[in-house]
């Protein structure tokens, strides 16, 4: 028997394998299976055999039949047939109740339940498929065309230890894994009413942090995995769709916007995260920091079925900051005036003051008294609403499978002027041309259109934009004019911020527009009974077109009549892979699979950009409309990589595995003197509970031990950074050319080795399993800017120099407390610790030129500010520690002689990690994620910038106002109110400094979804095999000390390195409905 | 074995071919760059890389804005708004200063690597004179913004305070090997140097000059540079001599009563002799530009405001002003915020662009005032009184017949009232070793922060060629 399977792995494209242990069969086989379909070939093979088999997508589950099975009714002539059979509930004593699984016809109206020994009856079409389901347990289907005698077992939802994991060019059982590797369902994510699927993994997986940067919808959202390695070529891990890598880089530039939003999350099977080099290394040198494996759903052969899910939701923006009144704010200003200048009179600060207002200087106490205030937050940040409708339908008969899946999404933010939408559209379609080749073709096409106000890209801080200015608009200027519409004011208003930002955001068009195309096509040919070719040809492509329009009728454009500026961008992608991979087990229980190949991608992104103005009216809004072409522009990059890899995997009885990969990857961003790198990773596993001393332990499932070793390379150092260049400008109207970068030959690939102690576990038939994870990454040669004098005509040249350590331990524990037919309980939680060190800069450098917070010894993104020392009590002016530790109103800039470090926290997180319930109850589902992030302090810029009581003409929070400093004696750590907010000869009181840094470690209800499934005699009516209504919610609640809108946002030097005017992120309800057919 | 053997071979050989078809497969190369060695090979290259060197005068640090405003800002002249940026430099706090070390030595090295080109191209002398004295005029240019900023000026220094100025490069730089670490030139030594560098571009410019003024060095530009350096060096006789040569040539552009407010919003001054040009694509925006750091408005005729107006005229300035000065017609009132503040309209978008001005770096006046201060010096004070008023009765004033110090401080007074919010003033009050006295508070000319500081990354990176100066 063995043999025969053997031979039908050899002639078809499954994977088999067995349930625990080895096949042991006496009755022998003999089939004649040359040209027959794989099931009739199985079905020969398993004739009369003490086992029965399944196909679960590309793998042949074999199990043991329990005891003999009744003799099914044979196949009859007429449509309908009776069907008997057995089903069971796996992982339960042969004397325990089986009673309960529903069993129903696929498509059909026929349903029965078993009985206490799981026998059923039940009369169906012919060839009908059976759906067997039970709460708690992985619903299963059976052709009862195909398999003559049911006899099945329903596995509990936990039998996680042979599911198949995406590894990389391959798939790998679970349990044969030796390396770091985190995955989730699609089961996990659906629910979640979110529009990137990077958001899904935040809290669910451990090693990988997850941040929004922005509460735009559809927002730019970062990933980390284990930590930061580069201080300065990017942090991102690779993302790869279906085999084929996806431009992670290209986003908008008029809104946050996300390179991965072309994907519909509702359109994922899994995701996969290679986290240590022993999983990773096989993509070389691109892979450092870790990669994420995007699965897409594809059709399963039998009856159409039809999804659709439609749901409608609110999206409500997070609680607002209490700000002064227009008493408060005068008072406040007038006091800073008369701390400025002393020598005024009173009659003269208060004049001074109203005219600065702009207020009639007449207006008596009574009057100012009187003044109305009016709250601009609440206009700008707005209720939003959200509304998705998916479709799919998948099927297809033996040799052909396809699944087509459709969406449209829209949401409108809560800040006024943001909003997103977006439709997709997917095909996929899996053919068996003959038992050698089968081929499979995957089309996502996606338009994509978000819309956000000026300062939504990031934390600028523009003038005009909506969720920035709104807290610190004068509070008595009025937002609309008593007949309802905006209080314009063409000379605009007094103070700083003089624009109507919430009207403007309404006139103005900032769209980023994408249309995108990512494709694959990939071949499959068995050339012979060990030995596969695989050939994928995959384009990534898409256009992306940024218009800011800004209105003439809005401040910022009147004087030049309306400007519009388009920035359209082309990336382009191509992959091409073609690996071998050769499986064969030797002498019954060595079993090696190895894996060799090549890959060759290239990427290229043209842009052009158009900046006009002078349009004859606002409703004007195209190119052609406009009377001057202020800047034409076009820029090009590209890049080429190209890798050889191989691997080989050993596996004795699942007892002991042994793993290793070498890949040598080459790009044409490195110098000439390195443009090819080796990239080699080892690993092995040892499961202890397979071991026969350890078969007697039978609450022990798994104890399974994994240690590797390898190499990956970071390959972000820029398209050309390696090239002495000149580039271009201009003069008068005349060419020019300017020198623009000193090269380096030498300059390559970051390096990263990776040490990855891991212990899987699964006891009382996993009812608790999970894993713990030790590592040590330590990335080397990492690319700096090593600043070199000005005076040498450049700023700095690239060098592979520094060197920084992340350690961290991973914790991930899943149970399962109860367990029956009718409540289910399973929850999982995880946690990451993790320690980030620079260990090692150039030279003899201790901290990098002008960027204090990268330096040995301590973590990346150390906070080195002024110590602030709170107020001179005699006085009300701050104060700071000067180098010899006294106080000082002017302490030493970073830099000068006379300043001493002082760090306080860094940005990074120290743990982080979620806690995942599912409650099942009969027909209704909970599912609640809590996320933590830990350990953050970050600097709070918009705490700063809104802690002037007066001091400057914007408002600020109502509570620097209340704790100022007004007498002398007085203790608290607001200063005094000052004209310009810095007292003469001092450092400014709102300078950046420790006064500002706050704690943004946050716990957050992150999600819940609440569901029921309408009951099938019901919905069978209907003709509906599935209904189901559902809850949904989004950043219910959070716990946090962070005294800004919101804790969680992402600060990175190059794109967000303020909070200040960051779009908070949002709360989010949504009722819905989804439907089977 | 026989064939295990061949298919090792084949192997072999197909992984030999793969890895070099590798190295080929993925070479590419940058398509709006080009390799730095093979950029100034050719009489068009040198022209490309001379207009370079242009290009980096409109840096926001050097003439597109700073040297200008942030001058001013530093100074008397001006009141801070609270609008916008520059805060700290009207404050004088301690690092709130010019620093245009980088843009300045951008433009030095450019410089540098042209006129080495230019010794090894194949053209004709004359056109290797005329390109060649162009980038003498700009380094030397260049090489005087910057000692004027980081170190003090011959004519007024307080020893204990000098470190000199800033280092002297005269080769390029595109190899890394190529760099070498040089301090600060002492202040003789790099009056000398700029001397020589403007001299060598007199000779070459008067030989052959391509293009014309203002917006192109002449050799009028190098003299009247020459007259500006030699002012602050204390060469009086050089001040006369090179003042001389350019009223003669170019006298007729001084402006009349008349014409004079017009002067400042023609797109291109008639008065330059040395003009930066900006084009409608180079517009430095409105957080940088002069107009938006000294104007609310966008244009001189708009009724409603544009954004920022940061300096405006200090009252104390304002005062100085007679009422029949036809210079007080260039302040007005602000609007907005600004609308009881006086802006001053010297730069007001007049490339017809908002925020597009083209910025004067000499204009003919300045001759006239620089040669009354050198008469004045020379023991001439009946030449100084003759131009000074030349500036005083253009401007509507009466003739002065003052003498001694009280022509001295007529002169200073003019060239203030002249320039102002051209940022001459702060540069003046240097090099004449006086107090900044502003509202409320004087900045002495004793005080460390009368020198800017040196970017520390520049401290840091000379490996202990460069001293900070003191203070900081």
């Amino acid at each position: 028997m063995q043999h025969a399977l053997n031979e039908v792995k050899r002639q078809s494209k499954y994977i088999n394998w067995y349930e625990g242990g080895t096949i042991v069969s006496d009755v022998p086989v003999t089939i004649n299976a040359k040209s027959i379909s794989l099931k009739n070939a199985l079905n020969k093979v398993f004739e009369g055999q003490p086992y029965t088999y399944e196909v679960v997508g590309e793998t042949i589950v074999i199990k043991k039949k329990k005891e003999d099975t009744p003799a099914v009714a044979g196949s009859s002539r007429q449509d309908a047939v009776t069907v008997e059979g057995r089903a069971r509930l796996g992982n339960k004593q042969a004397e325990a109740s089986h009673a309960g699984i529903s069993v129903r016809e696929k498509g059909g109206t026929s349903s029965t339940i078993t009985d206490k020994d799981g026998n059923f009856k039940i009369r169906v079409r012919k060839n009908a498929t059976l759906v067997f389901s039970m709460l708690g347990y992985s619903p299963r289907e059976v052709n009862t065309g195909v398999v003559e005698k049911i006899d099945i077992e329903l596995q509990d939802e936990f039998s996680q230890l042979d599911e198949v994991v995406v590894t990389g060019y391959t798939v790998q059982e679970r349990r044969e894994i030796t390396g770091a590797i985190s995955q989730i369902k699609a089961k996990d994510i659906e629910t979640m009413p979110i529009q990137t699927f990077d958001q899904a993994m935040q809290g669910r997986m451990a090693g990988v942090n997850v941040s929004s940067a922005t509460g735009v919808p559809g927002g730019a959202v970062k990933v980390e995995i284990r930590g930061q390695g580069s201080i300065s070529a990017g942090n991102d891990p690779l993302y790869i769709v279906d085999g084929i890598p996806v431009n992670s880089d290209d986003a908008g530039s008029v809104t946050s916007s996300n390179p991965l939003a072309f994907l519909n999350p509702k359109d994922i099977a899994s995701i996969e995260v290679l986290k240590d080099a022993a999983a990773a290394s096989i993509y070389g040198a691109q892979a450092a920091n870790g990669v994420v494996l995007i699965t897409t759903k594809s059709g399963t052969s039998g009856p159409t079925v039809v999804n659709v899910e439609y749901n409608q939701g609110l999206v409500t923006p997070m609680p607002l900051i209490e700000t002064m009144n227009a008493q408060q704010f005068i008072q406040g200003r007038m006091e800073a005036k008369r701390n400025y200048y002393p020598e005024y009179s009173h009659e003269q600060i208060r004049t001074e003051v109203l005219n600065e207002l702009q207020l009639p200087t007449g207006l008596t106490d009574a009057e100012i008294l009187a003044l109305p205030s009016y709250d601009w937050q609440s206009v700008a940040f707005r209720n939003g609403l959200s509304s998705l409708l998916n479709v799919s339908a998948e099927g297809g008969a033996q040799r052909t499978t396809f699944r087509l899946a459709g969406s449209y999404e829209m949401n409108r933010g809560s800040v006024v002027g943001t909003k997103f939408q977006r439709g997709t559209s997917s095909f996929r379609l899996s053919h068996q041309v003959n038992d050698k080749l089968s081929l499979r073709a995957n089309i996502n096409l996606t338009m994509l259109r978000q819309e956000g106000a000026l300062g939504t890209l990031g934390s600028y801080t523009y003038l005009s934009s909506p969720q920035y200015t709104a807290p610190l608009m004068l509070p008595f200027l009025p937002v609309y004019n008593s007949d309802g519409s905006y209080n314009l004011r063409p000379e605009g208003f007094p103070g700083t911020f003089r624009y109507h930002a919430i009207a403007a955001a309404e006139m103005n068009d900032r769209l980023s527009k994408t249309n995108s195309i990512l494709t694959n096509l990939r071949a499959d040919y068995k050339i012979s009974k060990t030995l596969n070719l695989r050939s994928y040809v995959g384009v990534h492509y898409s256009v992306n077109v940024d218009n800011s329009y800004q209105d003439p009728r809005t401040n910022e454009a009147q004087g030049r009549r309306g400007i519009l500026v388009l920035n359209q961008r082309y990336p382009v992608s191509f992959t091409t892979t073609h690996h071998l991979t050769y499986n064969k087990t030797y002498a019954r229980h060595h079993k090696v699979t190895a894996l060799g190949g090549l890959e060759y991608r290239t990427y290229a992104n043209e842009t052009t950009r158009i900046e006009a103005e002078g349009f004859p009216s606002h409703r004007f809004r195209t190119l052609q409309s406009a009377s001057v072409i202020n800047d034409a522009t076009g820029t090009w990059t590209g890049v080429r990589r190209m890798g050889l890899f191989g691997q080989v995997n050993y596996n004795y009885k699942n007892k002991y595995m042994l793993s290793g990969i070498m890949r040598y990857d080459g790009s044409s961003r490195f110098g000439e003197n390195h443009l090819f790198g080796w990239f080699p990773a080892i690993s092995g596993g040892w499961d202890a509970a397979q071991e026969d001393f350890m078969k007697g332990i039978s609450w022990l499932n798994q104890l399974k031990l994994r240690v590797g070793y390898g190499e990956t390379g970071n390959d972000r150092i820029g398209n050309f950074t390696a090239r002495s260049l000149y580039g271009t400008t201009q003069y008068d109207g005349q060419g020019g050319t300017v020198p623009t970068r000193l090269g380096n030959p030498d300059l390559r690939w970051e390096r990263n080795t990776t040490t990855n102690i891991g212990l899987d576990y699964s006891i009382l038939s996993r009812r608790i399993y999970g894993s713990v994870e030790v590592y040590r990454r330590i990335s080397k040669d990492l690319l700096l800017t090593q600043p070199i004098p000005w005076a040498s005509g450049y700023a700095e040249i690239s060098r592979n120099v520094g060197e920084v350590k992340n350690e961290g331990i991973e914790f991930e524990i899943n149970v399962n407390p109860v367990r029956s037919p009718r409540f289910n309980w399973t929850s999982g939680f995880n946690i990451s610790f993790i320690k980030n060190r620079v260990t090692k800069l150039y030279g003899d450098l201790n901290a990098l030129p002008g960027r204090a917070s990268v330096r040995v010894g301590y973590s990346l993104h150390t906070n080195f500010l002024n110590q602030y020392a709170g107020v001179n009590s005699a006085t009300g002016r701050p104060m700071w520690y000067a180098a010899d530790g006294s106080y000082s109103y002017r302490p030493g800039a970073q830099g000068s002689e006379s300043y001493t470090l002082r760090d306080r926290g860094n940005r990074l997180s120290d743990y982080y990690g979620g806690w995942n319930n599912n409650f099942k109850y009969k027909s209704f589902q909970l599912d609640v994620l809590l996320h933590y992030d830990m350990g953050r302090e970050l600097y709070n810029n918009m705490a700063r910038i809104m802690s002037r009581k007066g001091d400057i003409l914007v408002n600020g929070a109502a509570w620097y106002y209340d704790n100022r400093w007004t007498a002398p004696g007085q203790i608290t750590s607001v200063p005094r109110a000052i004209d310009g907010a810095t007292e003469l000869n001092s450092l400014a009181s709102d300078g950046s400094s420790t006064r500002f840094l706050e704690d943004a470690s946050y716990i957050r209800l992150k999600h819940v979804n609440f569901s029921y499934d309408i009951p099938s005699h019901f919905s069978n009516r209907l003709k509906i095999s599935n209904a189901r209504v559902f809850f949904q919610a989004l950043n219910l609640y959070t716990w946090t000390k962070w005294t800004g809108y919101d804790p969680e946002f992402y600060i990175d030097e190059s794109n967000f390195d303020s909070n200040a005017g960051i779009v908070p992120q949002t709360r989010t309800y949504n009722l819905g409905v989804q439907f089977k057919f | 074995m026989k064939k295990k053997f061949y298919t090792y071979i084949v192997v072999l050989l197909f992984a030999c071919m793969g890895l070099n078809a590798c190295k080929r497969a993925i070479e590419l190369d940058p398509k709006q760059s080009i390799p730095s060695d093979q950029a100034l090979e050719e009489m068009g290259d040198i022209q490309a890389g001379a207009f370079g060197v242009y290009a980096i005068l409109r840096d926001v640090n050097l003439y597109g804005r700073d040297l200008i405003a942030v001058s001013e800002a530093l100074a008397d002249n001006t009141f801070h708004t609270n609008l916008g940026g520059l805060r700290n430099e009207w404050n004088n706090n301690v690092g709130a200063h010019l620093d245009p070390w980088e843009a300045g030595f951008y433009g030095i090295n450019r410089a540098n690597l042209v006129l080495e080109a230019i010794e090894k191209v194949d053209a004709p002398n004359s056109w290797k004179d005329a390109w060649a004295g162009q980038m003498h005029f700009l380094r030397a240019l260049l090489y005087f913004d910057m000692s004027k900023v980081y170190g003090y000026d011959p004519t007024a220094i307080i020893g204990a305070n000098d470190r000199g100025t800033v280092p002297i490069y005269e080769k390029g730089v595109i190899d890394i090997n190529d760099l070498v670490l040089v301090g600060r030139a002492p202040i003789a030594y790099m009056y000398d140097f700029i001397y020589k560098d403007l001299d060598s571009a007199y000779a070459k410019l008067s030989r052959n000059t391509v293009g014309s003024a203002p917006h192109r060095v002449t050799a009028e530009a190098v003299n009247a540079l020459y007259s500006r350096v030699a002012l602050f060096r204390g060469d009086y006789e050089t001040v006369v001599t090179k003042s001389n040569a350019v009223l003669t040539n170019l006298g007729s552009s001084f402006q009349t009563n008349a014409s004079y407010v017009n002067a400042w919003r023609a797109e291109t001054h008639p008065e330059s002799i040395f003009e930066v040009k900006f084009n409608i694509n180079e517009n430095v925006g409105a957080n940088n530009s002069l107009r938006a750091t000294y104007m609310s408005r966008a244009f001189v005729t708009d009724a409603i405001p544009s954004t920022h107006g940061t300096l405006v005229v200090g009252d104390e300035l304002m005062a100085l002003y007679g009422p029949s000065d036809v210079r007080r017609q260039l302040i007005m009132k602000g609007l907005g915020n600004n609308i009881n503040r006086n802006e001053m309209t010297k730069f007001s978008s007049r490339g017809g662009v908002k925020d597009l001005d083209n910025v004067p770096v000499i204009r003919i006046s300045e001759l006239y005032l620089n040669r009354a201060e050198a008469y004045f010096r020379l023991d001439e004070p009946g030449l100084a009184q003759d131009d000074v008023n030349i500036i005083r009765v253009r401007a509507g004033l009466s003739a002065t017949t003052a003498t001694g110090s009280a022509l001295l401080e007529e002169i200073l007074l003019q060239r203030r009232l002249e320039f102002a919010f051209e940022g001459h003033r702060w540069f003046d009050l240097k090099r004449l070793g006086r107090n900044v006295v502003k509202s409320g508070r004087t900045l002495p000319f004793t005080d460390p922060r009368i020198l800017a500081r040196i970017p520390f990354r520049e401290v840091n990176a000379s490996e202990g060629m460069i001293r900070q100066n003191r203070g900081y």
